[in-house]
Protein backbone atom coordinates (compact mmCIF):
# COMPACT_ATOMS: atom_id res chain seq x y z
CA UNK A 1 0.00 0.00 0.00
CA UNK A 2 2.89 2.27 0.80
CA UNK A 3 4.46 1.68 -2.61
CA UNK A 4 1.13 2.41 -4.25
CA UNK A 5 0.88 5.72 -2.38
CA UNK A 6 4.44 6.58 -3.39
CA UNK A 7 3.62 5.81 -6.99
CA UNK A 8 0.56 8.04 -6.94
CA UNK A 9 2.59 10.82 -5.32
CA UNK A 10 5.29 10.55 -7.98
CA UNK A 11 2.59 10.61 -10.65
CA UNK A 12 1.08 13.81 -9.21
CA UNK A 13 4.53 15.40 -8.87
CA UNK A 14 5.46 14.53 -12.41
CA UNK A 15 2.26 16.05 -13.80
CA UNK A 16 3.29 19.44 -12.44
CA UNK A 17 6.90 19.17 -13.58
CA UNK A 18 6.63 17.60 -17.02
CA UNK A 19 8.49 19.56 -19.67
CA UNK A 20 6.06 20.59 -22.35
CA UNK A 21 5.73 22.82 -25.36
CA UNK A 22 5.26 26.39 -24.24
CA UNK A 23 7.88 26.20 -21.52
CA UNK A 24 10.11 29.20 -21.16
CA UNK A 25 13.38 30.05 -19.50
CA UNK A 26 13.42 32.92 -17.04
CA UNK A 27 16.63 34.73 -16.21
CA UNK A 28 17.27 37.43 -13.65
CA UNK A 29 20.09 39.57 -12.35
CA UNK A 30 19.96 39.96 -8.59
CA UNK A 31 21.96 42.11 -6.21
CA UNK A 32 22.47 40.47 -2.83
CA UNK A 33 23.58 42.52 0.17
CA UNK A 34 23.67 42.38 3.94
CA UNK A 35 21.62 45.07 5.62
CA UNK A 36 20.29 45.86 9.07
CA UNK A 37 17.39 45.40 9.13
CA UNK A 38 17.04 43.16 6.07
CA UNK A 39 15.19 44.72 3.15
CA UNK A 40 11.83 43.40 2.10
CA UNK A 41 12.09 40.57 -0.41
CA UNK A 42 10.63 41.40 -3.84
CA UNK A 43 7.69 39.17 -4.76
CA UNK A 44 9.50 37.70 -7.75
CA UNK A 45 12.39 36.61 -5.55
CA UNK A 46 10.43 35.11 -2.65
CA UNK A 47 11.24 31.56 -3.74
CA UNK A 48 14.93 32.32 -4.21
CA UNK A 49 15.80 34.45 -1.17
CA UNK A 50 16.12 31.52 1.29
CA UNK A 51 18.63 29.72 -0.93
CA UNK A 52 20.55 32.94 -1.59
CA UNK A 53 20.76 33.54 2.16
CA UNK A 54 21.88 29.99 2.86
CA UNK A 55 24.36 29.55 0.03
CA UNK A 56 25.73 33.05 -0.50
CA UNK A 57 25.15 34.50 2.96
CA UNK A 58 23.16 37.66 2.14
CA UNK A 59 19.96 38.71 3.87
CA UNK A 60 18.67 41.23 1.32
CA UNK A 61 18.02 40.85 -2.38
CA UNK A 62 17.12 43.28 -5.14
CA UNK A 63 15.91 42.44 -8.60
CA UNK A 64 17.97 44.44 -11.09
CA UNK A 65 16.53 42.96 -14.24
CA UNK A 66 14.80 39.87 -15.60
CA UNK A 67 13.81 38.37 -18.91
CA UNK A 68 11.66 35.49 -20.06
CA UNK A 69 12.19 33.63 -23.31
CA UNK A 70 10.42 30.68 -24.93
CA UNK A 71 12.54 27.59 -25.18
CA UNK A 72 12.54 25.28 -28.18
CA UNK A 73 14.59 22.27 -29.20
CA UNK A 74 17.77 23.09 -31.08
CA UNK A 75 17.28 26.82 -31.20
CA UNK A 76 19.72 29.34 -29.86
CA UNK A 77 18.47 32.38 -28.05
CA UNK A 78 19.79 35.28 -26.11
CA UNK A 79 18.71 36.19 -22.65
CA UNK A 80 19.55 39.69 -21.61
CA UNK A 81 18.51 40.29 -18.03
CA UNK A 82 20.77 43.37 -17.91
CA UNK A 83 23.04 45.28 -20.24
CA UNK A 84 26.11 44.11 -18.30
CA UNK A 85 25.36 40.35 -18.41
CA UNK A 86 23.62 38.15 -20.90
CA UNK A 87 23.24 34.47 -21.67
CA UNK A 88 23.40 32.57 -24.88
CA UNK A 89 21.14 29.56 -24.44
CA UNK A 90 20.89 26.57 -26.75
CA UNK A 91 18.45 23.79 -26.01
CA UNK A 92 20.25 20.51 -26.71
CA UNK A 93 17.44 18.11 -25.85
CA UNK A 94 14.24 17.84 -23.98
CA UNK A 95 13.33 15.09 -21.54
CA UNK A 96 10.03 14.33 -19.93
CA UNK A 97 10.73 16.64 -17.02
CA UNK A 98 13.79 18.66 -17.99
CA UNK A 99 15.78 20.43 -20.68
CA UNK A 100 19.44 19.97 -21.39
CA UNK A 101 20.93 23.29 -22.40
CA UNK A 102 24.28 24.78 -23.30
CA UNK A 103 24.82 28.12 -21.63
CA UNK A 104 27.39 30.77 -22.35
CA UNK A 105 27.57 33.65 -19.91
CA UNK A 106 28.92 36.92 -21.20
CA UNK A 107 29.90 40.03 -19.34
CA UNK A 108 29.71 42.65 -22.04
CA UNK A 109 31.92 41.20 -24.78
CA UNK A 110 33.80 38.76 -22.57
CA UNK A 111 32.65 35.15 -22.40
CA UNK A 112 33.03 34.16 -18.74
CA UNK A 113 32.20 30.48 -18.94
CA UNK A 114 30.39 27.84 -20.89
CA UNK A 115 28.38 25.10 -19.28
CA UNK A 116 26.03 22.28 -20.10
CA UNK A 117 23.27 21.78 -17.62
CA UNK A 118 20.12 19.83 -17.11
CA UNK A 119 17.39 22.21 -16.01
CA UNK A 120 14.25 20.78 -14.47
CA UNK A 121 11.12 22.83 -14.19
CA UNK A 122 10.99 25.06 -11.13
CA UNK A 123 14.46 23.97 -10.06
CA UNK A 124 16.62 27.09 -10.58
CA UNK A 125 20.27 27.48 -11.45
CA UNK A 126 22.12 30.06 -9.34
CA UNK A 127 25.29 31.65 -10.73
CA UNK A 128 27.57 33.64 -8.52
CA UNK A 129 28.72 36.69 -10.46
CA UNK A 130 31.16 39.45 -9.57
CA UNK A 131 31.01 41.88 -6.66
CA UNK A 132 29.25 45.15 -7.37
CA UNK A 133 29.99 47.79 -4.77
CA UNK A 134 29.21 46.23 -1.40
CA UNK A 135 26.92 43.61 -2.86
CA UNK A 136 27.15 40.41 -4.80
CA UNK A 137 25.65 39.94 -8.23
CA UNK A 138 23.81 36.66 -8.67
CA UNK A 139 22.28 35.40 -11.88
CA UNK A 140 19.23 33.14 -11.82
CA UNK A 141 17.99 30.81 -14.50
CA UNK A 142 14.80 28.78 -14.23
CA UNK A 143 12.59 26.77 -16.57
CA UNK A 144 8.94 27.80 -16.21
CA UNK B 1 -73.90 -29.05 8.20
CA UNK B 2 -77.23 -28.08 9.71
CA UNK B 3 -78.71 -29.27 12.98
CA UNK B 4 -80.75 -32.04 11.35
CA UNK B 5 -77.75 -33.50 9.51
CA UNK B 6 -75.75 -33.38 12.69
CA UNK B 7 -78.40 -35.23 14.65
CA UNK B 8 -79.00 -37.64 11.76
CA UNK B 9 -75.33 -38.59 11.66
CA UNK B 10 -75.26 -39.09 15.43
CA UNK B 11 -78.38 -41.28 15.15
CA UNK B 12 -76.83 -43.36 12.37
CA UNK B 13 -73.62 -43.83 14.35
CA UNK B 14 -75.57 -44.84 17.45
CA UNK B 15 -74.21 -41.98 19.48
CA UNK B 16 -77.61 -40.85 20.82
CA UNK B 17 -79.04 -41.82 24.21
CA UNK B 18 -82.02 -44.20 24.01
CA UNK B 19 -84.66 -41.61 24.82
CA UNK B 20 -83.08 -39.04 22.50
CA UNK B 21 -82.89 -41.64 19.71
CA UNK B 22 -86.50 -42.60 20.23
CA UNK B 23 -87.62 -38.96 20.00
CA UNK B 24 -85.48 -38.40 16.89
CA UNK B 25 -86.88 -41.50 15.16
CA UNK B 26 -90.42 -40.20 15.70
CA UNK B 27 -89.52 -37.05 13.78
CA UNK B 28 -87.97 -38.93 10.84
CA UNK B 29 -89.87 -39.77 7.65
CA UNK B 30 -90.37 -43.55 7.20
CA UNK B 31 -87.95 -43.85 4.23
CA UNK B 32 -85.06 -42.54 6.35
CA UNK B 33 -85.81 -44.98 9.13
CA UNK B 34 -84.63 -47.76 6.83
CA UNK B 35 -81.19 -46.16 6.54
CA UNK B 36 -80.03 -47.19 9.95
CA UNK B 37 -79.94 -50.98 9.41
CA UNK B 38 -78.16 -50.49 6.08
CA UNK B 39 -75.59 -48.14 7.61
CA UNK B 40 -75.05 -50.51 10.54
CA UNK B 41 -74.05 -53.20 8.04
CA UNK B 42 -71.61 -50.92 6.27
CA UNK B 43 -70.01 -49.61 9.45
CA UNK B 44 -69.67 -53.13 10.80
CA UNK B 45 -67.85 -54.21 7.63
CA UNK B 46 -65.57 -51.15 7.81
CA UNK B 47 -64.75 -51.90 11.41
CA UNK B 48 -63.73 -55.40 10.47
CA UNK B 49 -61.58 -54.37 7.49
CA UNK B 50 -59.96 -51.23 8.83
CA UNK B 51 -58.12 -52.89 11.66
CA UNK B 52 -54.84 -51.21 12.64
CA UNK B 53 -51.79 -53.37 12.30
CA UNK B 54 -48.57 -53.05 14.27
CA UNK B 55 -45.63 -52.49 11.92
CA UNK B 56 -42.46 -54.36 12.83
CA UNK B 57 -39.30 -52.13 13.01
CA UNK B 58 -41.40 -48.95 13.00
CA UNK B 59 -38.44 -46.72 13.83
CA UNK B 60 -36.53 -47.95 10.79
CA UNK B 61 -39.51 -47.32 8.55
CA UNK B 62 -39.99 -43.81 9.94
CA UNK B 63 -36.34 -42.94 9.49
CA UNK B 64 -36.44 -44.18 5.87
CA UNK B 65 -39.54 -42.15 5.12
CA UNK B 66 -38.00 -39.04 6.68
CA UNK B 67 -34.80 -39.55 4.71
CA UNK B 68 -36.73 -39.83 1.48
CA UNK B 69 -38.70 -36.60 2.03
CA UNK B 70 -35.88 -34.49 3.51
CA UNK B 71 -34.28 -32.12 0.90
CA UNK B 72 -30.76 -33.24 0.01
CA UNK B 73 -29.29 -29.70 -0.38
CA UNK B 74 -29.05 -27.68 2.82
CA UNK B 75 -31.20 -24.63 2.89
CA UNK B 76 -29.19 -21.47 2.17
CA UNK B 77 -29.38 -18.88 4.86
CA UNK B 78 -29.29 -15.14 4.17
CA UNK B 79 -25.72 -13.69 4.16
CA UNK B 80 -24.75 -12.11 7.45
CA UNK B 81 -23.46 -8.54 7.84
CA UNK B 82 -20.14 -9.94 9.05
CA UNK B 83 -19.80 -11.96 5.86
CA UNK B 84 -20.64 -8.96 3.71
CA UNK B 85 -17.97 -6.87 5.46
CA UNK B 86 -15.37 -9.54 4.86
CA UNK B 87 -16.42 -9.87 1.22
CA UNK B 88 -16.08 -6.09 0.78
CA UNK B 89 -12.65 -6.08 2.40
CA UNK B 90 -11.55 -8.93 0.17
CA UNK B 91 -12.73 -7.05 -2.93
CA UNK B 92 -10.85 -3.92 -1.85
CA UNK B 93 -7.68 -5.89 -1.20
CA UNK B 94 -7.97 -7.51 -4.61
CA UNK B 95 -8.46 -4.11 -6.29
CA UNK B 96 -5.45 -2.63 -4.48
CA UNK B 97 -3.32 -5.62 -5.46
CA UNK B 98 -4.35 -5.36 -9.08
CA UNK B 99 -3.66 -1.60 -9.12
CA UNK B 100 -0.23 -2.10 -7.54
CA UNK B 101 0.59 -4.69 -10.15
CA UNK B 102 -0.98 -2.92 -13.11
CA UNK B 103 -0.10 0.77 -12.57
CA UNK B 104 3.70 0.34 -12.75
CA UNK B 105 3.28 -1.46 -16.05
CA UNK B 106 1.31 1.31 -17.72
CA UNK B 107 2.87 4.30 -16.05
CA UNK B 108 6.58 4.59 -15.41
CA UNK B 109 7.13 7.44 -12.99
CA UNK B 110 10.14 9.54 -13.94
CA UNK B 111 13.17 8.99 -11.78
CA UNK B 112 13.64 11.44 -8.93
CA UNK B 113 16.77 12.71 -10.67
CA UNK B 114 14.57 13.95 -13.51
CA UNK B 115 13.16 16.68 -11.27
CA UNK B 116 16.59 17.98 -10.32
CA UNK B 117 18.61 20.67 -12.07
CA UNK B 118 22.22 19.65 -12.43
CA UNK B 119 25.34 21.13 -14.03
CA UNK B 120 26.77 18.47 -16.31
CA UNK B 121 29.97 20.32 -17.12
CA UNK B 122 31.31 23.84 -16.82
CA UNK B 123 34.39 25.46 -18.19
CA UNK B 124 35.83 28.88 -17.44
CA UNK B 125 36.55 30.84 -20.60
CA UNK B 126 38.14 34.00 -19.20
CA UNK B 127 41.68 34.16 -17.90
CA UNK B 128 41.97 34.01 -14.12
CA UNK B 129 38.44 32.71 -13.73
CA UNK B 130 37.53 29.49 -11.86
CA UNK B 131 34.17 27.77 -11.91
CA UNK B 132 32.81 25.34 -9.30
CA UNK B 133 29.48 23.59 -9.36
CA UNK B 134 27.39 21.93 -6.65
CA UNK B 135 23.82 21.22 -5.70
CA UNK B 136 21.72 23.68 -3.73
CA UNK B 137 20.50 22.96 -0.19
CA UNK B 138 17.10 21.84 -1.47
CA UNK B 139 18.87 19.23 -3.68
CA UNK B 140 16.82 20.35 -6.70
CA UNK B 141 18.58 23.58 -7.57
CA UNK B 142 22.14 23.85 -8.88
CA UNK B 143 24.84 26.38 -8.14
CA UNK B 144 27.66 27.66 -10.33
CA UNK B 145 30.20 29.42 -8.17
CA UNK B 146 32.65 31.63 -10.02
CA UNK B 147 35.88 32.96 -8.57
CA UNK B 148 38.08 35.60 -10.14
CA UNK B 149 35.48 37.69 -11.95
CA UNK B 150 36.69 41.29 -11.62
CA UNK B 151 34.54 43.34 -9.26
CA UNK B 152 32.40 46.04 -10.82
CA UNK B 153 32.75 49.52 -9.35
CA UNK B 154 29.68 50.71 -7.48
CA UNK B 155 29.43 53.79 -9.66
CA UNK B 156 28.99 51.73 -12.80
CA UNK B 157 25.49 50.87 -13.95
CA UNK B 158 24.76 47.17 -14.48
CA UNK B 159 21.01 47.35 -15.05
Amino acid sequence: MRSLAALLFAFALSLSHVAQAGDSVWSALVLATNEKPPAAVPTRLENFAPTIAKVFGYNSVYLLGHKRQDIDDGTESWLVPSREFFFQVQCLSRGETFYEVRLNLFQEKTKLFTTEARLARNAPLYIRGPQWGDGQLILLLEIR
Amino acid sequence: MDRFEHDYNRWLDGMMEADEAEAFEKSLPPDLLDDKPAWSGVSGALARVAKSETVPHADFLVSNVLASITPTAPRRSAPSLFGLVWAGAACLAMAAGLAAWWLPNVYQAPARDSFVSRVLKAEAMAPGLAVYTFQGPDERSAIIWTEGVPAIPAARKVQ
